[in-house]
């Protein structure tokens, strides 16, 4: 089971616990945050609610969250249709390894079967701080106690503390990869390798993803898509032939045939699906981070509102071949990461309401549409060729490499738009600059 | 009878009409078996304590002596307490021959006709609603109609020292020596803190 | 697609006093609404069945133009300007009326809504131009 949280809500953690590492470190300090399940393997930490100075009874070697506070976050949260709550408390003097104390194993059971007795059904978390290291547990329903294993901290970039009370042991990874460990160091590779990352779509980019993330070292890739193979695919669906056009072929098996066929040690599961579906929808709750390669804006929609809401991080690909008359216009391959606090694809202005509509109406009715005016016809077979495709997905890659490990240990742009017909980078611009974005709630400064 | 309670229930199950209900069950009925008792349905008067006027309502005799409770709760637009599927901390009383009031029964799962057949009792009933209060997850009968959160701790064996007393919505603490006016089927929440140590 | 959703909107509409019912075609689905009044004297007839697409993938998706009766008619004798032939639908004959919102479709948006939207394009008789 891991933990997720943001960016912003962590830094208000840090900012609390650190208090006994930078400060006094004699005063262990605590914070209370709210807990959502999202399913059996994932909870999230959707906010927090700092402690004011009536809150604690911090004395040496001790602290106390007094009742008060831990009633209002209760009510809140219960209020709120959350389904727990997290106590974050430091061990000033832990460094590399920190565990709970002897007191601690003493008494919060009895505080956790309180909160769980005055709230049923409620789940709550504990982790207890070291100045490098964290150790986190969770009290389930039926007075199952079970170890946490990974804490996911989602912004400009992701972060992984261990939940196991260590500092990161990373083991090395598979020789396989020496030669990315100057771009990718032994510890992110690892990251890579133990996330679970879920590729929509597997057309010209999706399946081209899959190969970049593979040779990358992540260990565990999910492929989703319901298409079958055309021969129109062919100029840029690797591992697809015209057998697979002849056997209508479905394009998740070739790439699963694909990845067999490197047996590089990593995993491919497929999903002959639409995330527009909630079946499938579902099975990305358990996933560590997103990579949309659809050509769509409603599965675009879906997967920008999944991961606003629960915290994933979501990286989207897209390729633009514009023609004019005969004429080609642009020839662009964009990159956009969304993120915790950060815009999201409909304030960035790269999700079409109209199209969405248009999306969903059945071909004829669409054509009737189409035929008032005010829409571009939509079923037109874009123009689509690999060499792009390959842009964009080299830029999402080495952008992946980079939320795991900053290179310069610096957060970069969460944008990129290449204009290959000029060989430049475009900014992307906002919508409705002055307003709050419905979906992420973000407003440009 | 009441006429308009017998012709309510014709039909529905066999009512033994005519029955003076400062009697005990006539002979006829306690003369026959059990099986046959089942299926009868007998007019008693019942009423709630201390002051309620007693009316008449029938009764099947087959009923446990908590579903008779319900009955009677329900007909004076009452809920038993603690609500279901706990035990009601209330309480039913017969009348014996005389006329006294009896009890409280206990075996709440007995069968009404066999209350009132081991005791002569008479075909009237009163129930008790006592003053029930829950702490948490758990009912007690308040011994006062008021109280301080320390005492009310105290009747749910929870120390003062480590609880803070709310009520249920509540999320200030409640003074822990301040009297607090109870209310039958009132709900508190008594909360721990929470304690850690590098010890 | 919230199915779910667009069938309480119909109810609502139901309830608001339109004769509505939902209909399937070709995988299509649509919202009828019979004798819609016209609310204006510029028409021949004083009510007109409606007609309304949705999308599957309604609310995120939103209603946009309607079709009309093709007996929808004005007093002088000619169809409406916004009006276009249309193809049978559900075994009639109907126009397509060009009337689009000049604001995103919300969540605050409902068919009833849409309805009303509708209505004013009939509202205005011949000056909806």
């Amino acid at each position: 089971m891991i933990i997720r949280t943001s960016e912003i809500v962590w830094t208000q953690i840090d900012q609390i616990l650190n208090r006994s590492f930078n400060q006094n470190k004699t005063l262990e300090w605590g914070i209370i945050g709210i807990v959502e399940k999202l399913c059996d393997e994932v909870l999230l930490i959707r906010e927090v609610f700092p402690p004011t100075s009536q809150d604690l009874n911090q004395s040496e070697g001790g602290l106390v969250f007094l009742s008060p506070y831990i009633r209002r976050a209760q009510l809140y949260a219960q209020r709120q249709g959350k389904s727990g709550l997290t106590f974050f408390h430091t061990h000033p003097l832990a460094d590399d390894h920190v565990s709970f104390s002897i007191f601690d194993d003493a008494q919060e059971p009895l505080l956790m079967k309180n909160l769980q007795e005055v709230w049923p059904g409620s789940e709550h978390i504990s982790i207890v701080v070291g100045k490098n290291s964290h150790k986190g547990r969770v009290y389930l329903k039926g007075k199952q106690v079970q170890d946490l294993m990974k804490l996911y901290v989602i912004g400009r970039t992701i972060k992984v503390f261990s939940l196991l009370g260590n500092s990161a042991q990373v083991p090395m990874p598979s020789h396989i990869f020496d030669r990315a460990k100057e771009v990718t160091s032994a510890g992110a590779l690892q990251i890579l390798k133990d996330m679970k990352i879920a590729i929509i779509g597997a057309g010209g980019t999706g399946c081209l993803m899959v190969e970049l993330l593979r040779r990358a070292g992540c260990g565990s890739l999910v492929l989703i898509d319901d298409d079958i193979v055309e021969d129109t695919n062919l100029n840029r669906l690797l591992f697809a032939s015209s057998t697979d056009v002849e056997d209508k072929n479905k394009k998740v098996s070739v790439a699963l045939r694909g990845n067999d066929q490197c047996a590089l040690g990593n995993k491919l599961e497929i999903i002959d699906g639409n995330v527009t579906s909630s079946t499938v929808l579902h099975k990305l709750n358990g996933i560590d981070l997103l990579i949309g390669c659809i050509d769509k804006d409603y599965p675009r929609y879906v997967l920008n509102d999944f991961a606003v809401k629960y915290f994933v991080p979501y990286v989207d690909l897209g390729t633009e071949i514009g023609i004019a008359g005969n004429k080609l216009q642009t020839l662009d391959a964009r990159v956009t990461y969304v993120y915790p606090g950060g815009p999201c694809l409909n304030c960035r202005g790269l999700i079409d309401h109209e199209r969405i509509r248009l999306e969903g109406l059945e071909p004829q009715e669409r054509r009737r549409h189409i035929g008032l005016g005010y829409c571009q016809d939509i079923d037109i077979k874009q123009p689509a060729v690999m060499e792009l495709n390959m842009r964009a997905t080299s830029f999402a890659a080495l952008f992946i490499r980079h939320l795991v490990q900053p290179f310069l240990d610096q957060s970069g742009e969460m944008d990129f738009r290449e204009s290959v017909t000029s060989m430049t980078f475009k900014k992307i611009s906002f919508k409705k600059q002055e307003l709050r974005c419905e979906i992420c709630g973000y407003k440009k400064q | 009878m009441d006429k308009v309670i017998e012709q309510e229930f014709r039909g529905i199950g066999k009512i033994i009409e005519s029955l003076d209900m400062e009697e005990g069950l006539p002979e006829e009925i306690l003369k026959i078996s059990e099986q046959e008792i089942l299926g009868l349905k007998i007019p008693f008067k019942v009423n709630i304590l201390p002051n309620d006027e007693f009316k008449v309502i029938v009764i099947n005799l087959s009923d446990s002596v908590k579903e008779v409770m319900n009955i009677i709760a329900q007909e004076f637009h009452q809920k038993l307490l603690p609500p279901e599927p706990e035990q009601p901390l209330d309480q039913l009383f017969y009348y014996d021959r005389h006329n006294n009031i009896m009890g409280p029964i206990v075996d709440l799962a007995a069968p009404i006709w066999r209350v009132i057949t081991q005791h002569h009792a008479r075909l009237k009933l009163s129930l008790k609603l006592s003053l029930s209060i829950q702490v948490n997850a758990n009912w007690k009968i308040a011994p006062k109609e008021e109280m301080t959160p320390r005492a009310i701790l105290q009747l749910f064996d929870l120390d003062a020292a480590q609880y803070s007393l709310y009520h249920l919505d509540g999320s200030e603490p409640l003074p822990i020596d301040t009297l607090v006016k109870l209310h039958r089927g009132e709900r508190f929440v008594a909360l721990k803190d929470g304690k850690y140590g590098d010890k | 697609m919230e199915q779910s959703l667009i069938l309480k909107q119909l109810s609502e509409a139901v309830a608001g006093g339109f004769n509505a019912c939902d209909r399937m075609e070709n995988g299509q689905l649509y919202m009828l609404v019979n004798g819609v009044p016209t609310l204006n004297k510029d028409w021949t007839i004083a009510t007109v069945d409606i007609l309304v697409s949705v999308p599957n993938t309604y609310p995120v998706g939103g209603l946009d133009a309607f079709y009309v009766d093709s007996a929808l008619m004005l007093h002088n004798g000619q169809k409406h300007s916004r009006v276009q032939p249309a193809p049978n639908i559900l075994g009639k004959s109907w126009g397509v009326v060009s009337w689009h919102y000049n604001k995103p479709w919300s969540f605050s948006d409902t068919f009833l809504t849409h309805i009303y939207h509708c209505q004013d394009f009939l509202r205005k008789g011949s000056r909806s131009n």
